[in-house]
């Protein structure tokens, strides 16, 4: 083999070519140049063995990239890498001090331990495993609640109501809006046409929540087992899963109390309690109605109230607590009470101190009376009130009936309207400015019945009604001779009434029947007669027992005259007005007085509207005529006799014509 | 103007509101579902240790699968917001079953007028010869 020496090449490096070929040669390094260029080249810190070529061409790349810079002299790298590796050996030899210092104060040298060895994948595999299984299971049991709760809603017959289908129904049935996260009903009759404000403007509001379903069950437990056995069907009702809040003045049973009163003494005294008292477990749809019920009886008793501080009649209305009084006829006290019972206070009556707005006017009267209210208030027996004052139901719903009307005349209004008028002007009003009309005629035109001087006229009316039915029937049951029947008009209004009387004697229909119709207004009677007289009376019953006296006398006097037709007697005489005799404290006596057929007998009947009638005979033929000086002659005999009485309440019959006809009878015979 | 105008503001955004909660939870079911599936790889190199890892995968697993129930379950209230929002808005089956009631009622009313109409005529008929009777009879005495 031949050897190959590899020398450096003895051209040195181009360093340019000029344009014309000339090649400049860059000039060899001078020997020191040379020594620095190899001992740079010489790394202290490395073994030579370690170093992978790699990292030497790095290292031979980066030279090339940084410019070479030129050391101060020659050997100084060389100096700092010496100076490095002093640096290094002595902290190596500190540290070989002080851990071999004994004892061993601040280091000790330990075996550098094994490496761990490679984790098995298996344990990954099975903790991941696990891990998913954990994961699967909680998405199962989620999964599984999640069906629960779905399967739950679509099964017929389970123990509690969905709860969207009931609040769909409560929609369906009531004002519902959404405030916040928290459903709001409104109970109140605003939209209706109601303009009650109360103090506290939420009052007529309710609020509707899901019933917990914790609750349900056990709650359901508890009424089944608290059921009695006869109410199987209750037992399986779903459970109601709408809970509904009523606000607390609104809770319980609440009516309005209304009874007419004679007594004087006791004005405030009437104690108004229910023992009506709703529980709490009430379906929502029953306790919803009689919260409305209880905001609608207070704005009732609210507005009546007001009207009644309000009016100024010349008996003023008394206000005190939850009732008030008015007088509708001397002596006659209408009392209208808000009962309300509740689950605070239970139930009594005069829960709404408050309520009551202005009782201002008649508190002197009502201080003056307080004592008998406060006294007489303390029954817990929960009678709806003491049985001399009846509740008047029939009035209650005429009140409930009058604030309806009230509300629906507030909305509707009479159509056609012009676009361009206001609404809720009456027609009439309307043309009042075309017509110019004065202040007083608007006045009149705009004053409107208040309630209660509506409800006192119907009660007015109502108390006449039936103290007039009264009336008629104690003289129905006094006197038996001439029946009087009386028939009552099945048309009538609140405020007015019709009754027919009929006047007869029983037997004799035909002969004569007396009939009058009686009309009853609020305060006054209007009565026409048979001859067509029309009469108006007061509210004494006294008077309309007077007309009904001189009807019963007149009646007997008329009857008689056509029994005398069909027996052919004469009536020689028939007065009605009869000047003479005992005077009658009211009317007038009359008299009739009729002659037999063949003339020899003469009856003469008196009959006044508080006398008993009484009866006279006389004979034509006198039996005892004797002649005296003055008359002399035997024919005066036929002038008539004494006039004897006829005691006719001993006579056979069963009545007066009867025993008239059967005295006419015994006369002509 | 300015209520109308801000009440249906109000229920835009409100029906944005639920189809936004509609989407979150969709994606949140899907984003740890994938996130699941991604952890059931196995990973050789980490920074941590073994167990700690272990653990942490467990755990995330957890979580990130309660995560999904709560998801569906705020899916199931969202179904019930809705429910409850056209419940309470839905103006037209509401006036539906207000003209449905008020027919009803309306009827009832005029039936029951009737009946008693009837019921007092008879009666007025009825009455009129009881008392007739009653007033020709000797027991009037109170």
């Amino acid at each position: 083999m031949a050897d190959i020496r590899l020398e450096v090449p003895g051209e040195n490096a181009v360093l340019e070519v000029l344009y014309d070929g000339t090649e400049l040669y860059q000039q060899p390094p001078s020997m020191s140049e040379n020594l620095t260029q190899l001992a740079r080249k010489i790394d202290f810190a490395t073994d030579g063995e370690e170093v992978t070529t790699e990292e030497k061409k790095e290292e031979e790349e980066e030279e090339e990239k940084q410019p070479f810079q030129q050391p101060h002299w020659p050997l100084e790298e060389v100096r700092n890498k010496v100076r490095q590796a002093l640096t290094e050996v002595s902290v190596l030899h500190d540290l070989l001090m002080i851990v071999k210092q004994k004892p061993h104060q601040y280091m000790v040298l330990d075996p550098v331990q094994a490496e761990a060895p490679e984790p098995k994948a298996y344990i990954q595999f099975l903790s991941l495993k696990k891990s998913l299984q954990s994961a699967a299971s909680i998405l199962l049991t989620g999964g599984e609640r999640l069906r629960a709760s779905q399967t739950d809603i679509g099964r017929p017959n389970r123990p509690v109501q969905d709860f969207h289908i009931e609040l769909l129904r409560l929609r369906q049935n009531w004002r519902l809006k959404k405030v916040g996260n928290t459903i709001i009903g409104d109970l109140s009759y605003r939209s209706a046409g109601s303009m009650f404000r109360q103090v506290l403007p939420q009052t007529g509001i309710f609020e509707v929540s899901k019933a917990d379903d914790v609750t349900g069950p056990s709650s359901l437990v508890g009424a089944s087992g608290a059921a009695s056995p006869l109410s199987p069907m209750a037992n399986r009702a779903p459970q109601s899963s709408l809970r509904v809040n009523v606000p607390t003045e609104l809770t319980g049973l609440a009516y309005i109390f209304v009874c007419i009163k004679k007594d004087e003494e006791d004005i405030c005294s009437a104690q108004l309690t229910s023992s009506e008292f709703v529980g709490g477990e009430t379906p929502w749809q029953q306790k919803l109605e009689k919260a409305q019920n209880v905001l609608f009886c207070k704005e009732l008793f609210n507005q009546l109230a007001r009207e009644a501080v309000k009016l100024t009649p010349s008996i003023p209305h008394l206000v005190v607590g939850n009732q008030i009084t008015a007088t509708i006829f001397p002596g006659i006290h209408l009392l209208v009470g808000l009962c309300h019972s509740d689950s605070k206070n239970g139930p009594k009556g005069g829960t709404l101190p408050g309520s009551v707005g202005g009782g201002g006017g008649p508190a002197v009267a009502g201080g003056g009376t307080g004592g008998t209210t406060v006294g007489s208030t303390t029954t817990g027996g929960g009678l709806m009130g003491p049985s001399k004052y009846k509740h008047e139901h029939d009035l209650e719903h005429s009140l409930h009936q009058l604030l309806h009307r009230v509300y629906h005349n507030s909305f509707q209004h009479p159509l056609p309207h012009p676009v361009y008028a206001s609404m809720g002007m009456s027609k009439r009003r309307r043309a009042a400015g075309l017509e110019g009309m004065d202040r007083n005629q608007l006045l009149n035109m705009m004053r409107e019945q208040t309630l209660l001087e509506q409800i006192i006229r119907q009660v007015q009316h109502n108390f006449l009604r039936l103290r007039t039915m009264y009336v008629i029937d104690q003289l129905a049951a006094e006197f038996k001779d001439p029946l009087i029947v009386s028939h009552w008009n099945a048309f009538n209004s609140p405020t007015q009434s019709c009754v027919k009387i009929n006047i007869v004697t029983q037997g004799y229909d035909s002969a004569l029947r007396t009939k009058l119709v009686i009309h009853i207004f609020e305060r006054t009677l209007k009565c026409i007669c048979r001859d067509g007289k029309i009469m108006t009376m007061s509210f004494e019953p006294q008077e309309l027992r007077n007309l009904i006296l001189c009807q019963i006398s007149q009646h007997n006097m008329a009857a008689l005259q056509g029994l005398a037709k069909y027996t052919g007697w004469t009536v020689l005489s028939s007065e009605q007005n009869i000047g003479t005799g005992t005077i009658e404290p009211l009317g007038n006596a009359s008299t009739v007085m009729l002659a037999s057929p063949s003339g020899n007998k003469v009856i003469g009947v008196h009959s006044g509207p508080h006398q008993r009638v009484s009866v006279f005979v006389s004979s034509s033929p006198r039996p005892d005529f004797y002649p005296s000086t003055v008359v002399s002659e035997q024919r005066w005999e036929h002038l008539g006799s004494v006039w004897q009485e006829v005691r006719h309440d001993r006579m056979e019959g069963r009545n007066f014509l009867n025993k008239m006809e059967l005295l006419m009878a015994a006369l002509t015979a | 103007m300015a209520q109308s105008a801000k009440q249906p503001q109000g229920r835009e955004a409100l029906l944005k509101s639920y189809n936004k909660r509609l989407k979150d939870d969709v994606k949140s079911i899907l984003d740890n579902f994938m996130e699941i599936v991604k952890l059931g790889m196995v990973e050789d190199e980490t920074q941590i240790a073994r167990m700690t890892q272990v653990e942490e995968i467990n755990f995330q697993m957890q979580v990130r699968s309660a995560n999904m129930v709560r998801a569906a379950e705020s899916l199931m209230k969202l179904v019930a917001d809705v429910k409850q929002y056209l419940i309470l808005n839905d103006f037209p089956s509401v006036n539906e079953a207000i003209t449905h009631n008020s027919t009803i009622f309306k009827t009832k009313s005029l039936e029951a007028d009737q009946k008693l109409m009837a019921l007092r005529d008879d009666m007025a008929s009825d009455l009129y010869e009881l008392e007739e009777e009653f007033y020709s009879s000797i027991y009037k005495e109170k």
